[in-house]
């Protein structure tokens, strides 16, 4: 009988476990030169017995004798297979016999066998991606993917495997590896209480699950919560700055940038989807609900090359799956928002959903500002994130999520004229974030797995405005607008993992996007206007890539390939301009007219990436890396913090993808008993044809603007240093960031070039970070987490000197960057408080502190006006105040 | 003025109730620079411009420049490039062509300017541009409408000036750049400032500009903007501010091979005066 692969590890555990369940049943035979199958049907025939065995192992047909009378089963056995290579293990009247000589065979090596399977959390089902399946005293192992699939061939032998994975009990099974095996793991969560600190254990904090890594960061829902937050509410983006190589231009700015790179560097993904937008309210907010994600990994060096299209960095949020064991509800009330997360089983083990929901109540403020002029006005943002995750069967999964975030701002106001004839507006505005992914894992067989993806995602924005006097939102547009726009992609992305054995897994795909991008749709229902609409552009985007991981020993490699493709696609028309002078609407040659779907421009390039990893041993790793990555989009803007109606731009006739190239290098040491981790990264990168704008680029409603824009280069460089502890009551970590960032225009035309076409600093060149984020347990019931940060302050331009024309002064300032302002520096504290009600369902937490604890006024810009004639100089802090926060957890 | 943008920060930070402006001193290294401006007037026949140092941002005294030797150049349709005059009066770093010129609509103007012992500039060619005739002033809402019709064939640039007068006194003034990307082609085009303000005759003149010349003309009146900034409690609006922007326009100094500060433009305009009782051009 053979014995099905996947149940034979089931069968193992079973026996184990009711041996001491056995009884003895005794049996009399004399059988001479008789096949062994024949013997193995007699005892079935006469003793509740049943045979179990791999034919493959055990030859059936091989010739036995043996004479007992009334004997017990376990002697006839014994006597049956003594000198023989055959063993036996007897459990629940079954008798599981394999051969021992197949682990003796000399030629063991050339036959391996795959274990592959899925690792999940005990509790709620869902999958654990990036935990670490480690074959002791085998210097070998892997990791779960994103989708806690994991894949490893080894030789037929006996192992010890153990499944580990951050925040979890690691787990240790002997297995006799003679067939391939399924192996689906659940781990059990070293704590399971709400909002609860984890502390990495010694026993896992030097494998490669821990959130210590070289060049990247392992971000959870449970460590950004802890962190001290702006209104207690738990920010992604706040938590990404914690992290070395990470800055931004100041607080309150949207977005990050990672290692000189611009916002618009870093790939944002979102369950795949990428996302264009990634806070609410200006950027005071993360648009990710930390109750609704599983694992953010953001990479700062060496990215793979299933990664493609941004040129600095990635972040790879994943959304939970929704437990598929038991219905949990869990939320939170807080100053400004309020969040509510509802998962389970729609089939329990088969189907799971999660639901996660988040609405802020800023609105209801705005009567404290006892004005008129806001009077039925709206300000408040929404975010909902969807998953259905199905196991159809073994080998097939469809995973099904979705995001949507929206933001609204309607306001009636009073403006005041010269003459006190206040006048009424209205302002209109709103924008949205929409993803939407569906995705199917197959498993073609032990050693390859497929992950084909479909996704969509939309960023939308519109605003109106009414003035009924004239003059309207922006001043000069006209006296009532109403303006869309959006930036659409239609991604399909299949991917493939071959685990081709223990030390090499090959990982190939293709990435292919169609870009769709409405700058502007302007109507303006007034005579003497004409509704308007600034020219969509169309972008294909195709990259295949191969990534190849191979283990040496002490050495890992990861060597990747990315060519990627990209076109600018009809319809549209574009304009030519005269070669020999700067781009202005004067110097335009000609308009070329271009059809559907012809090629306007279209760019291509070898995107290589490279990481060697050099284990000294268990406790230190050095590391280097290169990766040379291509961005066909652009964001548009040259504000201090980018606006939600900023506008992204494809590469084209105009515009070349931004190329960047990063080589760095990374040392990590553990101390012995692997309380403390100490690394040490360095990198430099070059960036070419980027993106600049000309002295006073007038980029909004441009239908020309390459007209307003200037090639740029740029270079970076930088250290890191880190120190984290991971064990006992006091836990945190220290990240010092040296880094410097420049770049210089390279327009041919001299005089439209920033600082004479010298290299400046750019906006976020702030060489000096130090971060400090500290956790103490006070006790069962209580933490309090400190964080610290000091920056050098960010370069800006100011006035040095003035012209008076007529009566009017006007400033000239110096060179751009050229000067910075002051330091920055921050404390925040945070109490969480978790009550312990063991025996009721219904649990719940306080989290409570301040953010800037000292009231420290960081300086975010700086700006001047005359009053009498003379210089009058201001310093703008966001937040400029020790602000108090409070939020109630809640689970059942 | 505030736009809508300002209103909405100011929500914004008063509901995190965080945001703050504090004045410090600023004593910011002197660098002198060379600043010149002018313009080609084709419907009073000259060309005028203004040359002079930059001087410390808490000085009041002009430090003009009256040695510079100025040479005001041409090219015809058929690439022919002449000098038009090399002669100009000087006063108090205003210079002014001596003798009447004729400027000619699709001709190139540039200036070129020799500061003795210092360097020489020289201003991108300008086409001298068609008037646009302003058609008719309405008064909407108690707000100057300047009408006219807006050319389709290409982007047109314009700079509106309004004088607001009583009893012959200008009691205020308003400045407008647009371009007509909102109104390209349309018959019924109209300039028209923000707000409202008191007048009893308005004196109008629509500068019909090159494309460098709006974006200096930009970059002026957002200099201007920023010098009526009154000191307030919370600035949200810097969060988004953009880099500080220089009175560049098509000045270069080619001696070193680097934008200067200043501008000169080939302007024709066309003028209308409004009362409460008649309209004349």
């Amino acid at each position: 009988m053979r014995l099905p692969t996947r149940h034979y590890y089931l069968l193992i555990l079973v026996i184990l476990i009711s041996l001491h369940t056995f009884s003895q049943t005794k049996i009399s035979l004399d059988v001479k030169n008789t096949p062994l199958y024949t013997i193995i049907k007699e005892i079935e025939t006469r003793t509740p017995y049943n045979f179990i065995y791999n034919n493959d192992e055990i030859n059936e047909y091989q010739n036995y004798s043996i004479t007992v009378t009334e004997t017990e089963i376990t002697t006839v056995l014994d006597l049956l297979f003594h000198g023989t290579s055959i063993t036996y293990n007897l459990k629940n009247k079954r008798i599981i016999l394999s051969n021992k000589n197949l682990n003796l065979s000399t030629d063991k090596n050339s036959i391996k066998f795959t274990i592959n399977g899925t690792l999940k959390n005990a509790t709620t089902g869902e999958t654990l991606l990036g935990a670490s399946i480690l074959i002791k005293n085998e210097k070998q192992g892997v990791i779960s993917n994103e989708y806690g699939y994991y894949s490893i061939t080894l030789p037929q032998k006996e192992y010890t495997l153990q499944f580990s994975h951050i925040g979890f009990d690691p787990f240790e099974m002997q297995i006799h590896l003679t067939e391939d095996q399924n192996l689906d793991i659940e781990l059990y969560p070293v704590v399971n209480t709400l909002d609860e600190i984890v502390i990495i254990s010694s026993k896992n904090s030097n494998n490669k699950t821990n959130s210590v890594g070289l060049g990247f960061s392992n971000l959870k829902s449970e460590d950004i919560k802890k962190l001290p937050s702006l209104l207690g509410e738990a920010d992604v983006t706040r938590a990404f700055l914690t992290q070395p190589g990470i800055n931004s231009v100041g607080e309150g700015a949207t977005g990050f940038n990672v290692r000189g790179g611009n916002i618009d560097q870093n790939l944002i993904l979102l369950d795949e989807a990428p996302i264009y937008n990634s806070s609410h309210i200006f950027g005071f907010f993360s648009v990710f609900n930390t109750d609704a994600i599983k694992n953010i990994k953001l990479y700062r060096e060496a990215i793979p090359s299933r990664y493609g299209g941004r040129a600095s960095s990635v972040v790879d949020v994943r959304l939970r799956e929704g437990s598929n064991k038991i219905w949990k509800v869990e939320g939170g009330i807080g100053m400004l928002f309020s969040r509510l997360t509802v998962e389970g089983p729609i089939k329990k083990d088969k189907i799971s959903f999660l639901a996660s929901g988040r609405k802020s109540y800023f609105g209801l403020l705005i009567p404290l500002l006892n004005d008129e002029d806001f009077k039925n006005s709206k300000l408040d943002f929404e975010d909902i994130s969807l998953k259905v995750n199905w196991k159809i069967n073994a080998t097939n999964k469809i995973f099904v999520s979705g995001y949507f975030g929206s933001d609204i701002m309607q306001l009636n106001y009073t403006t005041n004229s010269s003459n006190e004839n206040n006048q009424k507006e209205r302002v209109d505005l709103r924008w949205k974030n929409r993803t939407g992914t569906i995705r199917w894992n197959h498993i073609f067989s032990n050693s390859l797995f497929m992950n084909v993806s479909g996704i969509y995602s939309k960023y939308n924005y519109a605003f109106s405005s009414l003035n009924v006097f004239g003059g309207g939102f922006l001043n000069s547009l006209g006296p009532t607008i109403d303006w869309r726009s959006s930036i659409e992609n239609w991604i399909l992305k299949p991917d493939f993992t071959w685990y081709r054995n223990a030390k090499t897994t090959i990982r190939f795909g293709m990435h292919n996007t169609f870009h769709k991008f409405v700058p502007g749709i302007v109507d303006v229902n007034e005579e003497g206007r004409n509704n308007f609409r600034l020219n969509t552009e169309r972008g294909l985007e195709i990259a295949p890539y191969i990534e190849y991981e191979k283990k040496w020993n002490q050495l890992l490699v990861n060597a990747g390939l990315r060519y990627s493709w990209f076109a600018n696609l009809g319809p549209n028309s574009i304009a030519n301009y005269d070669t020999n002078l700067p781009k202005t609407i004067n110097t335009i040659t000609e308009i070329t007219d271009y059809s559907k779907g012809k090629i306007i421009k279209n760019y291509s390039g070898i995107e290589p990436r490279l990481s060697l990893n050099y284990n000294f041993g268990k406790k230190q790793s050095f590391k280097i890396g290169y990766n040379r990555l291509l961005q066909y989009l652009h964001l548009v803007t040259n504000s201090n913090a980018t606006l939600p109606f900023d506008i992204w731009k494809p590469s084209g006739k105009h515009i070349k993808p931004l190329v960047v190239n990063q080589i760095s290098a990374g040392y990590k040491t553990t101390s012995k008993k692997n309380a403390f981790d100490f690394l040490i990264e360095t990198y430099y990168k070059t960036f070419n044809s980027m993106l600049e704008y000309k002295n006073g680029a007038d980029l909004f409603v441009n239908s020309n603007l390459e007209t307003q824009l200037l090639p740029a280069k740029g270079y970076a460089y930088g250290s890191e240093f880190s120190i984290y502890k991971n064990t006992g009551r006091l836990t945190g970590n220290i990240n010092y960031t040296y880094a410097v960032t420049k770049r210089k225009t390279t327009s041919p035309f001299n005089s439209e070039n920033i600082n004479n076409g010298d290299y400046y600093p750019s906006n976020y060149d702030r060489p000096h970070t130090l971060n400090t984020t500290t956790t103490y347990k006070l006790g069962k019931k209580w933490d309090v987490t400190l964080f610290f940060n000091y920056q050098t302050g960010r370069p800006i331009t100011v006035p040095t000197g003035k012209i008076i024309v007529g009566s009017d002064p006007f400033l000239t300032y110096s060179n751009r960057n050229q000067y910075r302002l002051p330091d920055t520096h921050r404390l925040d504290i945070s109490f969480s408080y978790t009550p312990k009600n063991k025996l009721k369902k219904w649990q719940n937490s306080w989290s409570f502190g301040i953010y800037n604890l000292y009231g420290r006024k960081n300086a975010f810009s700086q700006y001047h006006s005359f009053n009498l004639g003379q210089l009058e100089t201001y310093r703008f802090s966001t937040i400029g105040i020790p602000v108090p926060f409070f939020t109630y957890n809640f689970k059942f | 003025m505030k736009t809508g943008i300002h209103y909405i920060l100011k929500i914004l930070i008063f509901l995190t109730l965080t945001g703050c402006v504090d004045e410090v001193t600023s004593e910011p290294e002197f660098d002198p620079q060379i600043f010149i401006t002018g313009s080609l007037n084709a419907v009073e026949k000259n060309a005028t411009l203004r040359i002079q140092r930059t001087i410390p941002v808490n000085s009041t005294t002009p430090d003009f420049i009256n040695n510079a030797q100025i040479t005001l150049y041409t090219k015809d349709q058929q690439e022919n490039t002449s000098v038009v005059t090399k002669s100009f009066s000087v006063s108090d770093g205003s210079y002014q062509t001596t003798a009447v010129i004729e400027p000619i609509v699709g001709n190139q103007y540039w200036v070129e300017i020799n500061i003795p012992n210092e360097d020489i500039f020289r201003s991108t060619p300008e086409t001298l541009k068609k008037i646009i005739p302003i058609n008719s002033i309405t008064i909407v809402d108690n707000i100057p409408q300047v009408n006219f019709d807006d050319p389709e064939e290409e982007r047109n640039f314009y700079y509106l000036s309004i004088i607001y007068l009583i009893d012959f006194n200008a009691v205020d003034a308003d400045e407008l750049v647009l371009n007509d990307i909102l109104f390209n082609g349309n018959k019924n085009a109209f300039l028209k400032p923000r707000t409202n303000k008191f007048f009893k005759t308005l004196s109008v003149s629509l500068n019909h500009i090159n494309s460098n010349t709006y974006q200096y003309l930009t970059n002026i009146l957002t200099l201007k903007d920023q010098n009526n900034i009154i000191s307030e409690n919370e600035n949200p609006g810097e969060l988004f501010s953009t880099p500080p922007i220089n009175v560049t326009g098509n000045m270069m100094n080619v001696t070193k091979n680097k934008a200067a500060l200043g501008n000169f433009s080939a302007v024709n305009f066309d003028t209308m005066t409004y009362s409460s009782s008649a309209t004349t051009n």
